[in-house]
């Protein structure tokens, strides 16, 4: 019995590592990092939030005067522009105070925000 | 405990409704939430426009401000200078009355009621809120220069709530005689728009220069620096070399005595004798704040750093000037700034709308000649007593022109989008 009894604890263990192998790679499947199909999606509610920042300087209604009116601009426009702030490739010490205060999930944040104004704008 | 927000209380209350009889007192409760914002400055034309933007309806918003068009005291130094044409300071309340739906109520507070969450206007009426955003600006404290009061301001103009009182020290800088002098009694901290006193004095040079080279300007300062006081000594020096003298008191003593008649200030080190005047004096929340108990002994109203409601009553919120927002400058930008978190936070209270961390801004542009532009800020964040710098900037004595020029119409860009923002 004792016998029996180990060698069929043994093949449990067996199969359990193997369950759990195999339910450990399927969730590694479907956790797998999002591929270029699915882009991450920003929160437009924090973006929103985080825009009106924006909204003290840049005029969305009225022209560029001395500040750029930047409703129009691209997602890859937007973020590189914020990052070239944050990396002092852009010298603005406004912006720059600004952008470093952004975390990429900040500014994927806004883009998402910008970019549902812009679909909105079009629909008008 | 699980805190329940609005938004799940009505659902919850919606269900009690179907499954039980409905009283009338509940479905008084369960009516749409009221903000009361009282002031249409910065810190109130912003927070009202925000509520009403993103509620969606689901908040009453009603803004009370006594004037029906605003004159905005930032970049009225402008207009002093010649850059601004007057008209173009004003803006009024149309767009957040028919576009936002904000009932717009030309009226003064004079009563606060916080135990029954209500107030009293001077026509009689009263109104109650769920939420009661103070954002009042600036009091003067006229005794705080002897001999000079709100009977005689007009003598020597603090200008300093814009409106008439600019165009009157304007007028009377242009009466001045020939190579006469215009003296300014600057005011102590804190009080609003640091930098402004000076870029003040910098664009009356600049009308002088043109009109009157030979005058005189002395600035009386009860403080021993200023902000951007290498920028504005520099700037000084380069475009009016002469004309400026800047005592602080530890040199003149304090003002014993300011004639307002003659226009003579006497000091311990000697009595000035000007042709024109302009005296800014001590400041101090407005009056409502007071009337709403929410200042502390100095004037000012403390309050939270991540929510800017007052320490005193959670129903509360002050912003702008009038609040203690230590270390953001008393300025339009703040106001705007906190403006944007008082609106969050006041939807997040009464309908559960998403709360995000404050975050706060400043920059305060000034004008030092025709295309002479520097500028200070930084970004702010809470901390645990009190709102905390996070990073800061400010333009550096000897850069070049074009960057200077650029600094200016920077600033022209930003009016145009506050005012926009303030205003719809």
């Amino acid at each position: 019995m004792q016998e029996y009894g180990t060698k069929a604890k043994q093949v449990l263990a067996l199969l359990m590592m193997t369950t759990m192998t195999t339910f450990t790679l399927a969730c590694a499947e479907e956790a797998s990092p999002p591929s270029t199909e699915q882009p991450m999606q920003g929160d437009i509610e924090l973006g929103a939030y985080l825009a009106s920042t924006c909204a003290s300087c840049h005029n969305k209604n009225g022209p560029s005067s001395g500040i750029p009116n930047i409703a129009h601009l691209s997602n890859v426009d937007l973020t590189n522009a914020l990052n070239a702030y944050k990396t002092g490739v852009r010298q603005n010490t406004t912006m720059r105070t600004i952008a470093n205060g952004l975390s990429d999930e900040d500014i994927l944040a806004l883009t998402a925000y910008f970019a549902s104004q812009r679909n909105t704008k079009d629909e008008k | 405990m699980r805190k329940i927000s609005r938004r799940t209380f009505n659902r919850m209350a919606a269900g009690s409704i179907a499954a039980t009889a409905v009283s009338a007192p509940f479905v008084a409760h369960a009516a749409k939430p009221t903000v009361i914002v009282v002031g249409g400055g910065a810190g109130g034309a912003t927070t009202a426009r925000y509520i009403a933007k993103d509620a969606k309806g689901e908040i009453n918003v009603i803004l009370i401000e006594p004037s029906k068009r605003y004159y905005s005291c930032f970049f009225s130094n402008l207009y002093l200078g010649g850059f601004q044409n007057y008209e173009d300071l004003g803006h009024d309340y149309k767009k957040l009355a028919v576009d936002y739906g904000i009932n717009v109520i030309h009226d003064w507070v004079v009563g606060v009621d916080r135990k029954t969450s209500a107030i009293t206007l001077s026509s009689g009426a009263q109104l109650t809120y769920n939420a009661l955003v103070l954002s009042p600006g600036i009091d003067l404290k006229y005794d705080s220069v002897p001999g000079y009061s709100a009977a005689n301001a007009s003598r020597a103009p603090h200008a300093y709530k814009s409106g008439t009182q600019v165009q009157l020290l304007k007028a009377q800088v242009e009466a001045m005689r020939e190579g006469g002098t215009f003296l300014m009694v600057a005011p102590p901290n804190p009080y609003r728009c640091p930098p402004g006193p000076y870029e003040r004095i910098s664009m009356i040079a600049y009308l002088l220069k043109q009109k009157n080279p030979k005058a005189k300007i002395i600035i009386l300062d009860p403080k021993e620096k200023f902000s951007k006081q290498s920028l504005f000594q520099e700037g000084w020096d380069t475009h009016y070399p002469g004309m400026i003298e800047w005592i602080p008191a530890s040199v003149s003593g304090p003002i014993q005595n300011a004639d307002m008649q003659t226009l003579t200030f006497e000091t311990d080190l000697e009595s000035f004798k000007a042709d024109a005047a302009c005296v800014i004096p001590a400041q101090k929340a407005g009056q409502i704040a007071d009337i709403a108990r929410v200042t502390n002994e100095k004037g000012w109203c403390p309050v939270k750093p991540a929510t800017m409601q007052s320490t005193s009553d959670e129903k509360i919120y002050v912003l702008g000037d009038a609040s203690i927002a230590a270390a953001m400058p008393k300025s339009a930008f703040s106001a705007n700034s906190q403006a944007k978190v008082v609106a969050n936070q006041v939807r997040n209270a009464l309908t559960g709308a998403r709360a995000f961390p404050a975050r706060y801004n400043n920059t305060c542009w000034s004008l030092i000649a025709a295309n002479d532009g520097v500028k200070i800020g930084a970004a702010y964040g809470p901390g645990e007593s009190k709102i905390d710098v996070k990073s800061s900037f400010i333009s550096k004595p000897g850069e070049d022109t074009e960057l200077r020029k650029k600094t200016y119409e920077e600033s022209v860009g930003w009016y145009a989008s506050i005012t926009s923002d303030m205003f719809g």
